[in-house]
């Protein structure tokens, strides 16, 4: 697996391979999870509580990527410890999501809570423009995209 | 309500998570961090799992481990090394729309491969997030 170079800075021109690769990268991203989406609804019905079901599905994707990168993991830079210590609260917060995810399914309907859910990109965006000032700009059209995809999603999961 | 607030909570964490791993991507390579925060993910839930679903976890077939694997690969070493890529080339505030179209991709799947079919409404979801993607693809930098 390849490593990733810096991001660039927020007033630097994104060059048209890094945009075309990211936007590749992302759809990629998420057609593996619509299709895990798909999976999920279709095949696995009661075979495990999602919680435990979760646990497994991690399991074997983190046993699977370690094999698959351990030649690739990259050096351990000046910042090992901070990068390390920024991702592995990454991951928990990751985890604390679907587990309140979890618990706002079993108490309300799906119909309700799924587009709830599907805010979390807005989140993200107020969270970065408070956190990441200096690293990113936030333009309003990003905010205009964010916006259009998560009405999308929404109408997509009442409908 | 507490569900309401219980999902929002889920949105905020995802939201945080996103931003935290943003930071991360400056001083790891994409692949350490993937597999960092996969860890962390792995042994917060293994700890939820003994102290709430250990029953559970003990009960499940070797069919359900199989179909989870399928998923677990799919939705890790696919979609976040994937999602982190994109991250580290597009920023957070970009990526963020174009990984939120996932289920614009799960509509194609099923109705490509399960024979679901597509309303009206399944019409117009589809529209607004393709809208979206287009907005951000061309977002200027």
């Amino acid at each position: 697996m390849t490593q990733t170079a810096s991001p660039p800075a927020p007033a630097e021109h994104t060059p048209r391979r890094t945009l075309v690769t990211g936007v590749a990268f992302a759809l990629g991203a998420a057609m593996a999870y619509g299709s895990s989406q798909v999976i999920t609804r279709q095949i696995i019905g009661d075979l495990a509580p999602p919680l435990t079901g979760t646990l497994i599905s991690l399991f074997w994707g983190t046993l699977g990527f370690a094999l698959l990168s351990a030649r690739n993991l990259g050096s351990r830079g000046d910042h090992f410890r901070r990068g390390t210590l920024f991702f592995a609260a990454g991951g928990i917060f990751s985890a604390a999501g679907v587990l309140l995810m979890f618990n706002a399914l079993e108490l309300g309907q799906v119909v309700v809570i799924a587009p709830v859910l599907a805010t979390n990109p807005l989140f993200t965006l107020v969270f970065a423009s408070v956190f990441l000032r200096g690293v990113e700009r936030i333009t309003p059209r990003v905010i205009l995209g964010a916006l259009l995809v998560v009405s999308g999603v929404m109408v997509l999961s009442v409908f | 309500m507490l569900a309401i607030v219980l999902a929002l909570g889920a949105a905020a964490s995802w939201g945080m998570s996103a931003v935290l791993v943003r930071h991360g991507l400056r001083d790891l390579s994409t692949s350490m961090g993937t597999l960092l925060s996969l860890t962390s993910g792995l042994l917060v839930t293994a700890l939820l799992v003994a102290v709430l679903e250990l029953d559970a976890l003990l009960a499940v077939s070797w069919t359900g481990i199989a179909l989870f694997g399928l998923i677990g690969i799919l939705n890790f070493p696919m979609g976040r090394f994937f999602n982190y890529m994109a991250m580290s080339r597009l920023g957070v505030g970009r990526s963020t729309p174009l990984l939120a179209s996932s289920p614009l991709f799960a509509v194609i799947i099923a109705v490509l491969f399960i024979g679901e079919h597509i309303t009206l409404a399944t019409g117009a979801g589809i529209a607004l997030i393709l809208s979206g993607l287009l907005v951000t693809i061309t977002a200027p930098k």
